[in-house]
């Protein structure tokens, strides 16, 4: 296997690209009119927009989490489109992009083992592939933008169902100005065996990523989907606001994996939602490494008898960085069943706080749910926060939860030191070692990323 | 509201026990302070309720010496539409270097009773050990059926297992409070 070499790649390259269209800095009517007509929408999610615009200015901004104080929502660029065309094969895509993607590993990704690539580059979807055999099989993968043209239909029906423009300031944001995101239909009884992925980054200065995906897995299907980010390093704030729906229909099941690696000036404020109906599986592992201020918290709403939920979250918090992240389960039908597990790293004056809920209704009789947080600090200029919360109004469950914070153990270290491994390089092992119940469960590419990008956070070099 | 502030100083071991049994404090806010290096503090909470009844217990742990050491172990029953809401923080200031914090609650709910729980940890600390625990749910159904399956009632059975679920955290009390508490958790049942 070719790898990339990591050690040159300290999220700083930026390549120089002339955006062929972007708004003006700032958010108004007429900004979210112009990125409408830009991409050529129906009236009706003109409206869309409009209105979840208005639900923006309403809405406050959380008091709880990290510190947003600083953050100008009229610094940024609400729309950029990189080139006129969307690219259908890679030797279309501009050989600057795919100069950007080949650091990244793009392409050696699509040639292993992946069925498809939507790879955003700015605000929109440059290149885009899908293989014949999901074609056949009915599969639908493209970005939101083509979606919304081609399958009005199916985009109607579901958009803003599981994640409301009003739920939340960011999602309003995002509902007004989104732009890209992928959007895959799976029939009914379609198993789609190789996981479909996305690349994205953010690359004008200044610019907002918007990005909106929606996932739709009618019964007893089962999708994959992978995200990962990287993102060059900039000396202004940049916004990254996603929104991804997800509805796992009766009996099927949906994975989706994302590896959060942006660089360290990003705010990344993103609402994460699944509706799991009867004898479904929702299940979200959640990796963040980069941005400045990480606000996420996956949801799963067991929505229907026998349905199952399961998060899987790891964060990393560096100089300067804070992760607040974690999970909620939602047991709304009897039956139901949630495990969250979150493993946290805070190192060089890094803060990390897991932030969690899980919610039993009246008559989600016989639910369980097992929660389970670890947190480990590297040195005592670092922080690390728990904040769970636990809403039972059902007496026939079984609830647990758990939590440790701790340093990497003396013993841990002697017993390194005692058979000839250095104390940095037995850090190294001991925190893979941490990580990895989370870890194994990244397709086998991105665990090999995620190990090689923990050894450079740890040690500054992979070797 | 009931505020009670605790102060433990330097080597200085204090336990703090908190029997409730549909007592008439809605509200109690433990607010304690490990100021001192090698302060050592525990706080057992004990809780039954039942018919409508409601407590909001908070504890607030804060460590601000090296080596200070607190365990709080709450443990309640809820019956009969009883509600029972928790915040429990353990905070370990920076400086607390070889602080030992631990919180572990268990609540059983039987009859629409409720239960809210929120265990915190805030840490600016490395050298340190912190963690909870907690759990809410029924008894187990296994303990049940073998009583009932020895010829007990639904309501003998249960009442034993409630007996036997406040066992261990009464015998962190003194000895000679365990008695009382024993038979003040009876006459409730």
């Amino acid at each position: 296997m070719q790898q990339f070499n990591l050690s040159n790649y300290e999220f700083g390259f930026h390549d120089k690209i002339k955006p062929v269209f972007s708004t003006k800095k700032g958010l108004s009517e007429d900004v979210v009119n112009e990125i409408s007509a830009m991409k050529k929408e129906p009236e009706w999610m003109r409206q869309i927009r409009i209105r979840a615009l208005a639900l923006f200015y309403a809405k406050k901004l959380p008091m709880w989490g990290g510190d947003l104080t600083k953050f100008n929502f009229d610094d940024i660029f609400y729309y950029v489109k990189p080139m006129d065309k969307q690219g259908r094969t890679w030797d279309e895509v501009p050989a600057e992009i795919k100069n950007t993607f080949d650091k990244i590993g793009i392409p050696e990704a699509e040639k292993k083992f992946l069925a498809g690539v939507g790879a955003q580059y700015d605000s929109e979807v440059v290149y885009h592939s899908i293989s014949k055999m999901l074609e056949k099989k009915g599969v639908i993968f493209t970005d939101t933008d083509t979606a919304v043209q081609k399958y009005p239909e199916l985009v109607k029906q579901y958009f803003s169902t599981i994640i409301p423009a009003a739920d939340n300031k960011f999602a309003a944001l995002n509902t007004a100005v989104w732009s890209g995101g992928s959007f895959i239909y799976v029939p009914k009884g379609v198993h789609v065996e190789l996981p479909l992925q996305a690349y994205f980054r953010i690359n004008a200065k200044n610019m907002g990523q918007f990005e909106r995906t929606l996932i739709i897995a009618d019964e007893g299907s089962y999708v994959h989907y992978v995200e990962g980010c990287t993102a060059p390093i900039f000396t202004t704030d940049s916004l990254h606001s996603a929104v991804v729906e997800i509805l796992v229909k009766k009996g099927a099941r949906v994975r989706y994996t994302t590896i959060q690696n942006w660089s360290k000036n990003v705010y990344n404020l993103v609402t994460k939602r699944m509706f799991v109906e009867e004898e479904g599986f929702g299940e979200w592992v959640d990796a963040n490494l980069g941005s400045q201020l990480t606000m996420k918290y996956p949801s799963v709403y067991l929505k229907g008898r026998k349905a199952r939920g399961e998060i899987l979250s790891l964060a990393f918090a560096g100089a300067g960085q804070h992760q607040d992240a974690g999970g909620k389960a939602i047991h709304l039908a009897p039956e139901t069943s949630s495990v969250i597990t979150s493993k946290s790293i805070s190192k060089d004056g890094g803060r990390t706080s897991y932030r969690g809920l899980l919610k039993v209704i009246k008559g989600a009789e016989n639910s369980k749910s097992t929660v389970r947080c670890d947190a480990l600090i590297l040195d005592s200029k670092s922080r690390s926060d728990t904040y769970p919360t636990m809403d039972i109004s059902e007496e026939r469950v079984t609830i647990g939860h758990e939590a440790s914070v701790s340093k990497i153990g003396e013993d841990q270290l002697f017993y390194f030191q005692s058979r000839g491994i250095s104390q940095a390089q037995a850090e190294v092992m001991i925190v893979n070692g941490f990580v990895e119940p989370i870890v194994r469960e990244l397709p086998m590419e991105y665990a090999v990323e995620l190990n090689r990008l923990i050894q450079l956070e740890m040690t500054g070099a992979v070797g | 509201m009931k505020n009670i502030e605790v102060v433990v100083k330097k080597n200085e071991e204090k336990l703090m026990p908190f029997v409730w049994t549909n007592g008439s404090e809605k509200e109690v806010f433990i607010d304690a302070h490990l100021v001192g290096e090698g302060a050592r503090l525990q706080i057992v909470g004990i809780f039954l309720g039942t018919d409508n009844s409601s407590i909001i217990f908070n504890t607030n742990v804060v460590h601000e010496a090296p080596n200070t050491k607190s365990v709080t172990t709450l443990r309640g029953v809820f019956r009969n539409n009883a509600a029972f809401t928790n915040d429990g923080m353990v905070r370990i200031n920076k400086g607390a270097k070889g602080a030992d914090g631990f919180f572990r609650s268990k609540i059983l709910l039987f009859d629409n009773a409720k239960g809210r729980s929120v265990p915190s940890l805030e840490i600016d600390e490395n050298d340190l050990k912190a963690g909870h625990a907690s759990t809410v749910g029924r008894p187990d159904e296994n303990q049940l059926f073998y009583l009932r399956s020895r010829g007990l009632t639904e309501k003998e059975a249960e009442q034993l297992i409630v007996t036997g679920f406040f066992e261990p955290i009464i015998r962190l009390l003194p000895v000679i409070d365990q008695k009382d508490i024993r038979k003040k958790i009876e006459r409730n049942l």
